[in-house]
């Protein structure tokens, strides 16, 4: 064999094919427009990002950035049977619902990112942040999941009281955030744990993220946007009202009363208030404690943002909860009207928090919580950047006073915190209540829960109200279009768990009468 | 005639006029530096060669390969310039990915991009025509996975090679190709007239509403004193035209050689206002300064700049989409006003002509039942697309020892794309809705694109005879490619004058002005090597493995392992049949191998990707998609057996093939539980991600003949190659259920080819009443009461069923598998060439079948509502006893639309492709003007359509390469452009 040109001209070659193989950094390639997670946990200024990345899963349209509060509410006997959610409102829904479905997906979707911090979190040993912004972030973390576990308990499982010990099916408990490959495990095919399990995983939740959570989280609209302690609280006592621990109810709501950091609006339109087109701002409102932020540019939109539903014209009107607040009626027909109404005769939240429209026909009512909402009083559209309301302070006085009369019968405390809502809003001819306006405690719960329908309605609440405290969903509608009552324990008075959700799970049991 | 002349010292031309792929020594190229001699391989190759491409008034290169190579699809789809085409090799591999092959042009992959454009309604770019036909000396297609499995994770599809030509030592020569011609539309559809619309509108009207004053009135609405009867398929369609100029140089000699050449060709569509026009030039050069090293560099740039027309195919039903506007217009509405302007209404949209209220009875809501002005859309707006292309790359190969040589080659596929979109004010359409009305106005949207593909190879080849017998040639190498693709896109409207279009800058526009940039890189590594061994030019074994790693697999399977191999035995040359005269040469040979398909992975889908999440007004962050370690390719297990055999003294060569195709672990959307929480991956439905988990096969066989029919002693000869392939395609596991297309009756589905029909069972009009019927899924008649209760289901006859009334049928209830596919089953060519002296006639026929097209044009054309019909609705039922498959007319009842079996047709064709007529000159003639060869010919590409479907060509596919639609929905007639036939006539000249 005869060498054809030097030995060092073949050594060169042969090393450059040798060191071609070098370079592995090449297979590592990143998208350009995105994080990995590795990089979301690299500073504090990111995880801080990341942890607003939790509640931007919360304005899901689908769940509690706008349908859980509807799917409440158009199940109550506050609505006119709307002319969307058809099978929702008179609760003859399938399986195969893509209302229940999106729901269902929804939830969890929206506690994904919340389950995502404390798994990376931790897995990272804190990530290097400050001990209180880790401890604040996983606090911040469990209420978020408290929250969406709550909402998904109520829509997809019968009342606390349904059995004697909570015994009977809640939803899936889901403290996982399961990456690419977990999620196809066995171990997500998650059974339903029982309601009692659910409130219990609330609860302590909940009250680690007291521990955790901040009193302010840096500015006055922050301080409604992000969960704070007094947040917290407050949805933990109503968690405890219904679950009939009404002393622990009592307990938590006292503590956000106490501590002085919130008082009622001078009136009930002032926690809705936003100038047409302009971002809401919490400024002045003191009795907001968290809504779920959204803005003209970032919320659920045409297809979802809950203006879209309740703004005059659209899907939601409410002439039965018009009619059960104070105000002039219609003799002949027994209608609500506008015309006569004064602030003598009439609710605040009538006059402020409802128009009267008669275009398109029929007639209607309508809420003016998710409307552009002239503080000058003029009705506008619906308001896309509307915030969504969770916790307010009205709702923390009446949860204390319904536990208080719940547990001591009629007390001073209860009446005065039954008055505090009501006064500012009752019809000036009215006379406030007094402990000897009440025949027995029964009647001042009653009462107590009026207020509750009056001062909450279109929240989310209405409904189950109803339910925990075993009361008819009465008929309701106008006109000759009623949906019948419902009794609070009718199995179809919850949804059913998506058909679609059964095929992908075995280990999920279906709710009675699906 | 066929002359061989050796070129350096491997490599073989083979230069002839007559069609030649017999087994005598003809090479074939084989990837990274590697050859071998036909009679050797062992693997399944198949080539085309350059006289099949040269002249060819063909729009790409792959357009060329239709009907030339068994078990290879091409798919035009459609008639506008520059459109996509479909290539399958050996079938459909895949469902979610691409099933697109790999081209590799002169040692270096292309980009996989099988349609750069990103622009909605816009036009298709299919890299592939970038290459310029004549440049092209072979294109070698590998099928099986002893071939193919160099290629690794890119191979599954098949790999098709590119060699590009070069300079031949000895040989100085001047080419110049010269050639024009013109095309039309080879089909157009046959549509109502004014008088007939009118009678059948007010038909469908009246039988509706019995005393109705009629909607469709004929009349001179643009007082031009002619009653208003418009074809409006004339007015969009028309004759087209092609020139064609080619002239290459080239040279060699010992111590180097060049091919280059320039190139221009402008067509003018058969759609108004199409046109593409392309330049291109090429420098292939090779120096040998010394005896141990050589060097060269092939370099191509293509610049080609085609004005299409918005929704050209794939988004046919865009209203803007000429085939949309042209089949829908009513035709007695005119075109002009008497001025010359077009006639538009107040808002744009095409005049009512003497109508009244008809658009009453057109259900596009969007634009209150009117049309675009379909000659004004395609005047008026544009939808350019340029494109520039740098293909290219350079070698340096030393040859250290006898045997040995090693190469390291950097090739570069360089692509600037420039999309282009304007809608015109002037006429309705996104134009006019921003800012028409105020005498401002239009919309212009760009996008640019840049896509760099670079590869670095190195590999050392050693070939060596051991002993007598033992020949061996071995290949190994390292390569890796980076491909980074950037685009940035910018809009504009409100724009003060259309002079503005082309660029704009300060615009005052609140409502349309938006761009953005995007980028996307992936990269590859790899490690091949090959090994051929023969002993005694009698017994062959192949042995080729890679190993690739990519960026867009997951970290648990970066790495994939390829290997193939490949035994052959040419019992011809065994002592036993050295008695069998007939059979000249025999060989035998299997193949197996494993090779992946990466094309349908995107460059980040295996990484959790975190990105913006706007909470309200505070930035933050949410989680895009979840990783996915395991993410990988899919796998595709081929076998092929079979054998080539030359006999009767060469005068018929014989390949045959049995190939199969497993493939495994199929990217499919698998749903989690919705408890999981988890994102879906981008394209499928909540709480889904791709995973390697589906199973499909396809089997066939491929014979290919070559002939020499008749060889006369006064020179006469007719040669024939005729090829036929047979495939059978399954998918075989879909754990996560069944695979939607875009059409309802198209799904992949477990134990059913992926392109078959489920589909509703028509039943055929009631001739008592002219109701249209189905079959519902147990095989009972439901019917569609247009009388009375109108509007009704009928389940029997009966008008409830269970109590209940009647539900309607639908494919998602009542659908049945027809056993029908949309592929086809059986494909081929043949190829016949007559020469006698220097004149040459070739007749190429293509032909495919056995499978069916939805005639969703049909469909369309048939509608009730008041837009124009297909003469076909003539034959509509009118009294009883009609037999026929058109219900009675009811206005805008379309009930008959709705999918089913009615729309489904055969596909079967038989197509003169090509007929050739090509005269060389007698030498002493041609040397007359200098020239040593001058070739004057005239042809006709797609002369004539032998079949029964009803539509305008057989060959069609709306959705070309667009992932998983073009997988399961291939062979959809969605209004596409007809396709062409084209005349042509030119000369080669060679000085």
């Amino acid at each position: 064999m005869k060498l054809t040109f030097p030995f060092i001209g073949r050594a060169a070659l042969l090393s450059l094919l040798l060191t071609a193989g070098a370079g592995c950094e090449l297979l590592d390639q990143q998208s350009p427009q995105d994080f990995n997670p590795d990089d979301v946990f690299s500073s504090p200024g990111r995880v801080d990002k990341a942890a607003a990345g939790m509640y931007d899963a919360l304005q899901d349209g689908e769940f509690l950035g706008s349908f859980a509060l509807i799917y409440s509410d158009v199940r109550s006997d506050d609505v006119d049977l709307p002319s969307g959610f058809q099978n929702l409102a008179t609760s003859t829904l399938q399986s195969g619902d893509g209302n229940a479905l999106g729901a269902w997906a929804g939830g969890y979707r929206s506690m994904y990112m919340a389950n995502y911090m404390i798994r990376e979190l931790t897995r990272r040993n804190g990530a290097g942040i400050p001990a209180d912004k880790y401890n604040q972030y996983i606090a911040e973390a469990k209420f978020i999941r408290a929250l969406c576990h709550f909402t998904l308990v109520n829509l997809f499982a019968h009342p606390y009281r349904f059995s004697p010990d909570g015994s009977h099916l809640g939803v899936p408990i889901q403290l996982d955030a399961p990456d690419g490959t977990e999620a196809y495990q066995p171990a997500q095919q998650k059974p339903r744990a029982t309601v009692k399990q659910v409130y219990e995983q609330v609860t302590q939740d909940l009250k680690d993220a007291i521990k955790g959570l901040p009193v302010n989280q840096g500015s006055t609209n922050l301080n409604v946007a992000r969960a704070t302690k007094d947040a917290a609280c407050g949805l933990l006592s109503r968690v405890y009202l219904y679950q009939m621990q009404y002393d622990s109810a009592a307990r938590y709501a006292n503590l956000v009363i106490t501590s002085t950091r919130h008082q009622m609006n001078a009136e009930a339109k002032d926690a809705f208030s936003v100038t047409a087109g302009e971002e809401r701002n919490f400024v002045s409102d003191t009795e907001s404690i968290f809504f779920i932020a959204m803005s003209q540019n970032d919320n659920p939109n045409t297809n979802a943002a809950i203006g879209q539903f309740y703004a005059p014209g659209t899907s939601i009107s409410i002439g039965p909860y018009v009619r059960a607040l104070p105000g002039p009626f219609n003799s002949a027909n027994n209608l609500p009207i506008p015309n006569g109404s004064t602030a003598a005769n009439t609710d605040r939240r009538r006059l402020d928090l409802t128009v009267y429209r008669t275009s398109p026909p029929p007639a209607r009512w309508w809420t003016r919580k998710y409307t552009g909402n002239l503080p000058s009083g003029a009705a506008g559209n619906s308001n896309r950047g509307a915030w969504i309301p969770i916790v307010r302070y009205p709702e923390i006085l009446l949860n204390r006073a319904e536990a208080l009369a719940r547990t001591s019968g009629i007390t001073t405390e209860a009446v005065s915190l039954l008055n505090q809502v009501r006064d500012r809003s009752k019809p000036t001819s009215a006379a406030s209540y007094t402990t000897a306006s009440f025949a027995n405690a029964q009647a001042l719960i009653d009462a107590i829960l009026t207020e509750r329908r009056f001062e909450l309605a279109f929240e989310g609440h209405r409904y189950y109200d109803l339910l925990r405290t075993a009361a008819f969903v009465p008929e309701h509608g106008t006109g000759t279009i009623k949906v019948p009552a419902l009794a609070w324990n009718d199995p179809r008075s919850i949804l059913p768990i998506p058909a679609n959700e059964l095929q992908r799970n075995p280990n999920l049991v279906q709710n009675t009468g699906y | 005639m066929s002359v061989e002349l050796p070129v350096g010292n491997e490599t073989k031309f083979n230069i002839g006029l007559a069609t030649d792929t017999k087994m005598t020594s003809e090479v074939v190229v084989t990837g990274y530096g590697g050859s071998q001699d036909v009679k050797d391989i062992t693997g399944s190759f198949a080539k085309l060669d350059q006289t099949k491409l040269t002249s060819q008034p063909v729009q790409s290169a792959d357009q060329a390969l239709a009907g030339r190579v068994a078990g290879v699809q091409i798919t035009n789809s459609s008639g506008t310039l520059g459109d996509a085409v479909t290539v399958r090799i050996r079938g459909i591999n895949s469902i979610n990915g691409s099933s697109q092959p790999l081209f590799v042009i002169d040692g270096v992959p292309m980009t996989e991009f099988g349609n750069l454009n990103i622009m909605t309604s816009g036009l298709r770019y299919n890299p592939l025509a970038d290459i310029n036909p004549n440049d092209i000396e072979s294109m070698t297609v590998l099928k099986d996975a002893s071939a193919a499995a160099i290629y690794g994770s890119r191979a599954t599809n098949g790999v098709i090679l590119i060699t590009t030509k070069k300079g031949k030592s000895g040989q100085s020569k001047l080419t110049l190709n010269v050639s024009g011609g013109m095309m039309e539309p080879t089909k157009l559809p046959k549509l109502l007239n004014a008088s007939e619309f009118r009678d059948i509108t007010n038909e469908k009207l009246n039988n509706a509403l019995p005393n109705a004053a009629p909607i469709a009135i004929n009349g001179d609405a643009n007082m031009d004193g002619v009653e208003d009867d418009t074809n409006w398929v004339d007015q969009i369609y028309q004759r087209g035209y092609i020139q064609d100029y080619q002239l290459a140089l080239t040279s060699g000699n010992d111590k180097g050689s060049y091919y280059a050449s320039v190139g221009y060709s402008d067509q003018k569509g058969t759609i108004v206002s199409n046109r593409l026009r392309r330049a291109n030039g090429r420098i292939n050069m090779e120096l040998t300064p010394k005896t141990w090293a050589k060097a060269g560099v092939n370099m191509s740039f293509n610049h080609a700049y085609n004005q299409g027309v918005l929704g050209p195919n794939l988004t046919s039903n865009f209203f803007a989409s000429p085939t949309f506007g042209a089949l829908n217009a009513q035709p007695n509405i005119p075109v002009y006003n008497a001025d010359g302007s077009y006639y538009l209404d107040d808002q744009r949209y095409l005049g009512q002509g003497s109508n009244v209220g008809l658009t009453t009875y057109i259900p596009y809501t969007g634009t209150a039942g009117r049309l675009y002005h379909p000659l004004a859309t395609l005047k008026l707006n544009n939808n350019n697309n340029t494109q520039r292309r740098l293909l290219g790359n350079a070698y340096l190969t030393v040859t250290p020892l006898k045997g040995l040589s090693v190469t390291t080659k950097f090739g570069v596929d360089y692509i600037n794309n420039y999309e282009y979109q304007y809608s015109d004010p002037s006429i309705a359409g996104l134009g006019f809705d921003f800012g028409g009305v105020n005498g401002l106005g239009g919309l212009v949207q760009k996008t640019r694109a840049d896509n760099t593909l670079t590869t670095w190879q190195n590999y050392a080849t050693y070939s060596h005879l051991f002993g007598d017998n033992h020949n061996i040639d071995a290949t190994f190498g390292y390569e890796q490619n980076l491909e980074t693709y950037e685009a940035s896109f910018t809009s504009g409207a409100f724009l003060a004058d259309p002079i503005f279009k082309d660029n704009y800058s300060g615009l005052f526009d609140p409502l349309q002005s938006g761009q953005g940039t995007s980028r996307d890189v992936t990269a590859w590594q790899s490690l091949f090597g090959r090994l051929n061994y023969a002993f005694s030019d009698k017994y062959y074994a192949t042995f080729t493995a890679r190993r690739d790693a990519s960026s867009r697999f997951g970290e648990q399977e970066r790495w994939g392992f390829f290997p193939g191999a490949s035994v052959g035995w040419r019992i011809s040359r065994e002592a036993f049949m050295s008695d069998i005269s007939v059979i000249n040469d025999l060989k035998l040979k299997a193949s197996y191998g494993l090779v992946g398909n990466s094309a349908g992975i995107s460059s980040y889908a295996a990484a959790t990707l975190i990105g913006q999440g706007q909470y309200g007004i505070y930035p933050g962050f949410a989680i895009n998609k979840l990783n996915n370690p395991s993410l990988r390719w899919e796998t595709g297990k081929k076998l092929d057996i079979g054998f080539d055999a030359s006999i009767l003294k060469d005068r018929i060569g014989i390949n045959f093939d049995f190939f199969s195709n497993d493939v495994d672990n199929l990217l499919l959307g698998v749903p989690a539980p919705y408890s999981s929480g988890i994102p879906n991956d981008p394209g499928l439905p909540l709480v889904s991600k791709f995973r390697n988990v589906g199973r499909m096969y396809n089997r066939g066989v491929e014979l290919t003949l070559n002939t020499t029919n008749l060889e006369t002693p006064t020179g006469f000869k007719w040669t024939s190659s005729f090829n036929y392939s047979y495939l059978v395609n399954r998918v075989t596991e879909l754990p996560a259920g069944d695979v939607q297309s875009s059409v309802v009756y198209r799904f992949a589905s477990e134990g059913h080819p992926i392109t078959e029909y489920n589909l509703l069972r028509w039943v055929g009009v009631n001739p008592a009443n002219g109701n249209p019927q189905w079959l519902d899924a147990n095989g009972n008649v439901r019917e569609y009461n247009y009388g009375l209760p109108a509007g009704t289901w009928l389940h029997n006859g009966e008008s409830t069923l269970n109590g209940q009334p009647v539900p309607e049928p639908s494919t998602q209830t009542d659908g049945q598998w027809t056993g029908k596919t949309g592929f086809p089953k059986w494909m081929g060519g043949f190829d016949n060439t007559f020469s006698y002296k220097g004149l040459q006639l070739e007749i190429f026929l293509q032909y495919s079948g056995g499978n069916y097209l939805y005639n969703s044009t049909r469909s369309q054309l048939l509608t009730f509502s008041a837009t124009n019909n297909t003469t076909q609705i003539l034959d509509r039922w009118r009294q009883p006893g009609d037999e026929t498959n058109i219900p009675r007319l009811f206005i805008n009842q379309n009930q008959h639309q709705r999918s089913s079996t009615l729309f489904m047709e055969k596909g079967d064709f038989l197509r003169v492709r090509q007929v050739r007529l090509a005269y060389l000159l007698p030498t002493a003639i041609s040397q007359k003007f200098g020239s040593s060869r001058v070739n004057l010919f005239a042809m006709v590409q797609n002369a004539f359509v032998f079949t029964k479907y009803s539509g305008l060509d057989p060959e069609v596919n709306v959705a070309a390469n667009e992932g998983t639609n073009s997988n399961i929905a291939y062979g959809i007639d969605q209004r596409s452009n007809p396709q062409v036939r084209t005349y042509t006539a030119g000369f080669n000249i060679d000085f």
